[in-house]
C-alpha cells in the first residue's frame, strides 16, 4: 500500500516533498516494529523471510507450514472461499454477511473514475489478502468493496436503504445461527448481562473459553515465574507465566520434539551411519548431504572415534551447520533425547561440521 | 551418525580441510546399521527440559499422546497436578 500511496501522490503533485512526507511517516509507523525485530529476533520482517534472515528464534518450517495454511485454511479448493466468509465461517474464523455474495457488482464501478480508484486499491489489499484468507484479514478491503458496491447500484435511495437494511438484518446476532456453520465465530445474542458484569467475568470466560480456563488453571498450579510448555495455544493474557507453545518458537519446537520424543518411535536414534576412513590429519572435517528429501536432516548424535574409542569433545572442538548453526550442540550433547533438524527439507549442500581449533587434531 | 526413521534415508559425502582449504572429500566406506534407544529416553527427555527450565507441561485429550500419559503418568515421568478444559497440567519429574 506504501508504493501505491508514494506512486499515487508523486503522480498527481509532480513534485518530490508531498511524496517524500508520507515515506518519512510511513517510516516513522514501521521502523520501530523493524528495528524491534531485528534487536529480538535478528530478522527485521519476522516472522517472514526466516530463510533470508536464518536466525535461532524461528524455524523455516514454522514460516512454511504458517505460510501455506494460512493461504487456505483447510478449505478443499478456493472456489468455496466467497461462501465461506460470507454466510458459513467456520473454517476461516468469522463471516461479513451474505450481502457481499453480490460483491462481483463492485466490478460495474469500473464505468466511473472514482469507481476504477477504489477497484485499483480494493485489487491491491485483495493480493496482500491472498496470503491470508481469514475472514477477518477482508477488513482492509471492505470499505472500498462496499463503495464500489455502491457505486455500482443505480442512484436510487430505496435501492441504498433495502441493501443496508438487508444486512443489518441478515447480520443480527440471532439470526446468524440459522445459516452460518455451528462452529462460526459470531456472537449469538446481545449479551447484556455480562457486559454490564450481572455475569461475573470470570464465570462467563471459564464457560465460554476454555484457554481462559487453562490459562487459570495455570495460574493456580504452577509456582510464580516457571515457563509451561503446550501442545495448544492457551489466552495467555490471562496469565502471569509464559506459555511455551510448541510450534510457536524454535525453542518451543525443540523442547516439545525431546519430550514427545520417547512416545514417538519414529524420532528415537534408531539408526547409525557409520563412515571409516584411514587416519587423516585435518583440522576440520564435516558432513555434506548431497541429495535432497522431503524430511529435515536430523541428527540426534555425531560420534567420532579413533581406534574404536570416542573421542570425548573438549573446549578445543567446536561444531558448526548450515542451516540452524544454533542447536547443532544438540547433536553432540551425548543425550538420546535430542536431536538436531535442519528444520526444513533436506537439499544438497546442508552439512554440519566440527573443527578443531589447536593442531592436535589426528 | 545417529539418526531416526522419520526421515528417508539420505545420501552423504565426509569431507575433510586442513589449515589451507579447500574441503577434500575423504574416501569412506559407509555402512548403515540399527541400534536399540535406550530404555532411560523419557528420563533423559525429561532431565533435559529441566535443563532448559521447563518443568511443567500442558496435553489435550485430543493430544496424540494425551490419553497414554494421562493413564499411566507415573511411566512418563510426570505427575498430574491439576486438569479441565479438556487439557492436564503435569509436573515433569526430572
Amino acid at each position: 500500500m506504501i508504493p501505491y500511496a508514494l506512486g499515487y501522490v508523486a503522480w498527481r503533485t509532480r513534485k518530490i516533498k508531498p511524496p517524500l512526507i508520507i515515506a518519512a511517516c510511513s517510516v516513522l509507523m514501521f521502523a520501530p516494529w523493524m528495528i524491534k525485530n531485528w534487536i529480538y529476533l535478528q530478522n527485521s520482517v519476522a516472522p517472514f523471510a526466516n530463510r533470508i534472515f536464518p536466525n535461532p528464534n524461528l524455524h523455516v518450517s514454522v514460516e512454511t507450514k504458517a505460510t501455506s495454511w494460512l493461504r487456505t485454511y483447510g478449505l478443499p479448493n478456493m472456489w468455496s472461499l466467497p461462501l465461506e466468509v460470507t454466510v458459513r465461517g467456520e473454517k476461516t474464523n468469522g463471516i461479513v454477511g451474505p450481502i457481499f455474495l453480490f460483491a462481483p457488482l463492485a466490478l460495474l464501478a469500473w464505468r466511473t473514475q472514482a469507481g476504477r480508484r477504489l477497484l485499483l486499491v480494493l485489487f491491491l489489499l485483495l493480493v496482500v489478502y491472498s496470503q491470508n484468507v481469514g475472514t477477518r484479514f477482508l477488513g482492509p478491503s471492505l470499505p472500498f468493496l462496499s463503495l464500489a458496491m455502491a457505486l455500482a447500484l443505480p442512484e436510487v435511495g430505496l435501492i441504498f436503504a433495502a441493501v443496508v437494511i438487508f444486512h443489518a438484518i441478515s447480520c443480527w446476532p440471532s439470526l446468524i445461527p440459522r445459516y452460518a456453520d455451528p462452529y462460526c465465530w459470531a456472537i449469538p445474542r446481545f449479551q447484556f448481562q455480562e457486559a454490564s458484569r450481572k455475569i461475573p467475568q470470570d464465570a462467563f470466560l471459564r464457560q465460554n473459553n476454555s484457554g481462559y480456563g487453562t490459562a487459570r488453571m495455570v495460574e493456580d498450579n504452577v509456582p510464580a515465574g516457571r515457563p509451561v510448555l503446550s501442545t495448544y495455544a492457551i489466552s495467555d493474557a490471562y496469565t502471569s507465566h509464559e506459555i511455551l507453545v510448541s510450534f510457536q518458537g524454535a525453542l518451543n519446537e525443540v523442547l516439545y520434539d525431546t519430550f514427545s520424543m520417547a512416545w514417538r518411535p519414529e524420532a528415537q536414534p534408531t539408526r547409525v551411519k557409520t563412515f571409516r576412513f584411514s587416519p587423516v590429519a585435518v583440522q576440520k572435517i564435516r558432513v555434506l548431504l548431497t541429495a535432497r528429501a522431503d524430511e529435515f536432516w536430523s541428527v540426534h548424535e555425531l560420534r567420532f572415534f579413533h581406534n574404536n574409542v570416542e573421542l570425548t569433545p573438549g573446549p578445543q572442538w567446536h561444531v558448526y551447520s548450515s542451516p540452524n548453526p544454533w542447536e547443532l550442540q544438540l547433536a553432540v550433547d551425548n543425550s538420546p533425547a535430542t536431536r538436531w533438524r535442519s528444520w526444513e527439507p533436506a537439499r544438497p549442500g546442508m552439512y554440519s561440521h566440527r573443527f578443531w581449533k589447536r593442531p592436535d587434531y589426528r | 551418525m545417529e539418526t531416526s526413521k522419520d526421515v528417508t534415508p539420505m545420501t552423504f559425502e565426509l569431507d575433510s580441510m586442513d589449515n589451507k582449504g579447500p574441503w577434500n572429500k575423504i574416501a569412506a566406506a559407509v555402512t548403515d546399521s540399527e541400534m536399540t534407544p535406550p530404555a532411560s529416553l523419557q528420563q533423559s527427555a525429561n532431565r533435559k527440559l529441566h535443563e532448559y527450565g521447563v518443568d511443567y507441561v500442558i496435553l489435550y485429550d485430543a493430544d496424540p499422546a494425551g490419553t497414554p500419559i494421562e493413564r499411566d503418568p507415573a511411566s512418563f515421568g510426570v505427575a498430574e497436578i491439576a486438569h479441565g478444559y479438556g487439557a492436564h497440567l503435569f509436573k515433569i519429574i526430572p
